[in-house]
């Protein structure tokens, strides 16, 4: 799986040919950075200006093409599709910002317990991480949507409690390289406990990790907000959001296919972004793609 | 076969290697003759090991090598004039051309045995890929194989060819390099480093080979390392390199009895752990270049050391192990006050496992010995004796799976970590690697100030500063990282962290093992100068026993788990009861009779 290899404990640079390297951003750092920046500049702009209400209908001027007052047209309720795009770039953000929250507040513990005690109880939590980590997230977000009714929040818990196991593992094996480091030993020898060596030395070193994990958690997020909002699970009306511009567009797609061209456009400049940007910093971070390279 | 000095094989003229505009090689010049064994020595970052890759063409892609590195033809007629035709620029040369010479006349062994290996492929198959690249017409391949393996020593070869690499030792894998480098029987055999991560008698045994096998082929060869001692086994004449150039050469016995250039004669002090007659203090880089210049003295190497004062209190006798296997095991230097008392301490790793083999390995099997106050205790033994495992029980980072430890009176076994306070006080460790044993991320006031723990901002800032000067380094070091340092700097770093709670033991595990020569005798000095100064009680464990012999007033000798032997240092090591102690002592690379 690719989550698991994403990235190792960063090790200080050793020449200056790689630390200028490191420095400087890679072709894949930079496109998905500026795939990001702009799904961003997007989400604040739609915070203080849209060209028109988003949720302003006007049944006179449905299904409209291009035109100077509504850019990119309009969609079946005659809403202005540009500014919903605009402003549905915020649900997906704040899924991701949530989705990434939730599975590292739960994720970094169990992976530093369970490596820090690695026989026993560790263990046995890393087999329950397993379990759960076979357990599909739509499908929890579905099950929870359908107990507690969609919401943004629910969408958020159940994208969270996804991705955990999978932040728990790749935390516990950058843990353990860690704490197998000779400082990790002194620390120890210097009688400093398990709490400090979590804070001071383990988690400064394995932030390369994280933030790899946290962009490609992010890309998950914002792809299975789209669906579960498709679906009719995720953000409820009115409040726009891309996945349920695509679903309103699917019965109309024969006749106005541009409908559904351009959220469908956002989400995949959001989703390539992250990726983009996940896989330059896995280059950037993790020392063993340095050889190859 | 002789040294042919009428027919050069390989001449280096005015190579040039450079990263951008960085040039790390400046313009070096040499020439290796047919059937010579030539040395090419360095501390790290002279150039050597670039000088060889240019050779062989394998540079990194990000530098580029300039200049000419004419590898000679086998004249066909003993007497031909145009020998210069019949040469290659290995520079110039593309790659077809060199895969051609690669492995065929021009081989390569390299410094670590486990990663040149091909960890997938049997050895044997491994072999023989060799000799089908460059000789694709050998009929009895197995045959052949089996042969190279003999001749490298390997026992049972039938069997060895149908094994893993990681199924063989260091010594026997490095053996198999050697067979694959010596298997098209090269002209010139590039040896980079070759033993340096061997056991001192496995090293011994695989140098002797290698002398052997380059002999037998009439091969040349060139040998880069950056210890005098493994030279003076192998080499006739010797290069010194230092920051890209060469700064000596000459035939080995010249070079090494009278040196030219103050950095030889430094290095050369440096790797005999020689002291300055007067202090007794070792002599290092600056110090010998000190000498130089400021009283144009000659340099007068001395003698052995005068016997350490430090012993006088306590005067042990040699004891070493008589028994070949079971029964108790001695207490070693048995002392009436120890500080640290250890007995019948064993570990045993591995417990019954529900699934898969149960294989129990014994690290350490009965270990009883005392420490005294103030006393300098020196643990020497190979890889996978158990010295480790005994540091980590020290230390009360690991459990003993049966004995007990006493630190200043009191158990530290089977306690919980809040009771052991007081040991994480009084006990401090410093580590081999210098660039492992510090936290990239931390600076250097941080790492220093990690084991204070109830110290204000204030206090720490001022015992941090306070060290800083002790251990010499610069005062604005305390907000840098680590890796601004070097490995010398970083080792400091890592002995005043160390200090920096008024330990009364230190324990050094193999603390300048990974050090250059030069700056390993500056990091000795250091740490002979705090063990006075702080009157430590010192736990010295090394694979090194010169370095040993000169830090420890007591010497403890392990092997297979066990204390074999133990005793004052210098008389260990010049009378060593045990017979593996006594092949420890003649295992160790020395500079040739006569050499300082």
């Amino acid at each position: 799986m690719r989550k698991q290899d994403a990235g190792s404990v960063t090790a200080a640079p050793r020449t200056t040919a790689r630390r200028s390297r490191r420095r400087g951003g890679t072709p894949l750092v930079i496109a998905g950075g500026a795939l990001v920046s702009l799904v961003l500049v997007m989400a604040i702009v739609s915070l203080v200006w849209t060209p028109q209400d988003p949720t302003a209908t006007d049944a006179v001027n449905r299904l409209a093409g291009p035109s100077p007052s509504n850019w990119l047209g309009t969609d079946g309720l005659g809403r202005d599709i540009a500014s919903m795009v605009l402003a549905g770039s915020r649900v997906p953000l704040m899924v991701g910002l949530g989705t990434v929250a939730v599975g590292f507040t739960i994720g970094i513990p169990v992976g530093i317990f369970a490596a820090m005690t690695d026989r026993g109880a560790g263990m046995w939590v890393m087999r329950g991480n397993d379990i759960l980590q076979a357990f599909p997230a739509l499908l929890l977000a579905i099950v929870l949507a359908a107990v507690f009714g969609p919401s943004t929040l629910t969408a958020v818990i159940a994208l969270g409690l996804g991705l955990a196991p999978g932040v728990a593992r790749v935390v516990r094996s950058g843990t353990l390289q860690v704490l197998s480091r000779e400082y990790s030993l002194a620390a120890r020898a210097a009688g400093r406990g398990p709490l400090y060596l979590a804070v001071r030395h383990v988690l400064p070193n394995i932030r390369g990790i994280l933030i790899v994990q946290a962009s490609v958690g992010f890309a998950i997020a914002i792809l299975a907000e789209a669906a579960l909002s498709f679906l009719g699970l995720g953000t409820p009306p009115p409040a726009a959001s891309w996945g349920r511009m695509l679903q309103d567009g699917q019965s109309v797609l024969q006749i106005a296919p541009l409908t559904v061209l351009w959220p469908g456009m956002a989400v995949a400049i959001a989703v390539l972004g992250f990726n983009l940007l996940g896989d330059g910093l896995r280059d950037r971070f993790d020392p063993r793609m340095e050889v190859t390279r | 076969m002789t040294v042919d000095l009428t027919h050069k094989l390989l001449s280096v003229e005015n190579l040039t290697v450079s990263a951008g505009s960085d040039q790390l090689v400046h313009g070096i010049s040499f020439e290796i003759f047919r059937g010579e064994r030539v040395g090419l020595i360095g501390e790290s970052g002279s150039g050597k090991s670039l000088t060889c890759l240019s050779i062989i063409g394998l540079l990194d892609g990000g530098l580029s090598a300039e200049g000419r590195i004419m590898f000679h033809h086998i004249p066909q007629e003993p007497v031909s004039p145009e020998a210069e035709t019949h040469a290659h620029n290995l520079l110039s040369a593309d790659e077809n051309k060199l895969s051609g010479i690669r492995g065929n006349r021009l081989s390569m062994v390299f410094q670590e045995p486990m990663t040149a290996l091909n960890p997938l492929m049997k050895v044997g198959d491994q072999l023989s890929e060799v000799i089908r690249l460059h000789r694709p017409k050998t009929k009895d391949l197995k045959a052949e194989v089996v042969q190279l393996l003999s001749s490298v020593q390997i026992p049972n070869p039938v069997h060895t060819a149908t094994v893993y690499p990681h199924q063989m030792s260091g010594g026997q894998r490095q053996r198999i390099m050697l067979a694959m480098a010596m298997a098209n029987g090269p002209d010139l055999l590039l040896a980079d480093e070759p033993t340096t991560a061997l056991d001192v008698t496995v090293q011994k045994r695989v140098l002797n080979l290698m002398a052997e096998q380059v002999e037998s082929a009439g091969s040349s060869l060139l040998f880069i390392t950056h210890d005098l001692g493994v030279v003076s086994e192998v080499c006739d004449r010797v290069i010194i390199m230092r920051h890209g150039r060469i700064v000596e050469s000459g035939p080995m016995e010249r070079v090494f009895t009278a040196p030219e250039h103050p950095y030889t004669r430094s290095l050369l002090a440096a790797s005999s752990l020689e002291t300055h007659p007067g202090t007794q203090r070792l002599v290092t880089l600056e110090s010998a270049s000190a000498d130089e210049a400021g009283t144009q003295e000659s340099f007068e190497p001395t003698s052995a050391p005068p016997p350490r004062t430090a012993t006088e209190r306590h005067q042990p006798r040699v004891e070493h192990l008589t028994m070949t296997s079971g029964g108790e095991a001695p207490v070693f230097n048995r002392v009436d006050d120890p500080v640290i008392s250890v007995r019948d301490l064993t570990r045993t790793y591995g417990k019954p496992r529900l699934f898969g083999r149960n294989n129990p390995v014994q690290a350490l099997r009965g270990v009883s010995f005392d420490v005294a106050l103030g006393q300098r205790f020196g643990i020497v033994g190979e890889s996978g004796c158990g010295k480790s495992t005994l540091l980590r029980l020290l230390t009360a980072l690991d459990e003993p799976t049966t004995g007990s430890i006493e630190v200043s009176g009191s158990s530290i076994v089977g306690r919980p970590e809040r009771q052991l306070r007081w040991l994480r006080e009084s006990m401090q460790l410093v580590f081999q690697d210098p660039m492992g044993s510090l936290d990239p991320r931390m600076n250097v006031t941080e790492i220093i100030a990690e084991p204070m723990h109830r110290a204000s901002r204030a206090e720490r800032r001022f015992r941090v500063d306070e060290l800083l000067e002790q251990v010499g380094l610069p005062a604005g070091s305390a907000e840098k990282y680590p890796h601004e340092f070097s490995g010398g700097q970083r080792q400091r770093i890592a002995i005043a962290r160390a200090l920096v709670t008024r330990p009364k033991i230190l324990i050094a595990d193999e603390a300048v093992s990974a050090l250059d020569v030069s700056v390993r005798a500056q990091v000795l000095n250091l740490l002979d100068d705090l063990v006075d100064e702080y009157q430590l009680t010192l736990v010295f464990v090394s694979h090194d026993l010169n370095v040993v012999r000169h830090t420890c007033d007591v010497v403890a000798v392990m092997n297979g788990g066990r204390v074999i032997e133990c005793g004052p240092a210098d008389a260990v090591m010049e009378s060593p009861h045990h017979p593996y102690t006594a092949e420890l002592v003649a295992a160790i690379p020395r500079l040739r009779e006569g050499a300082s």
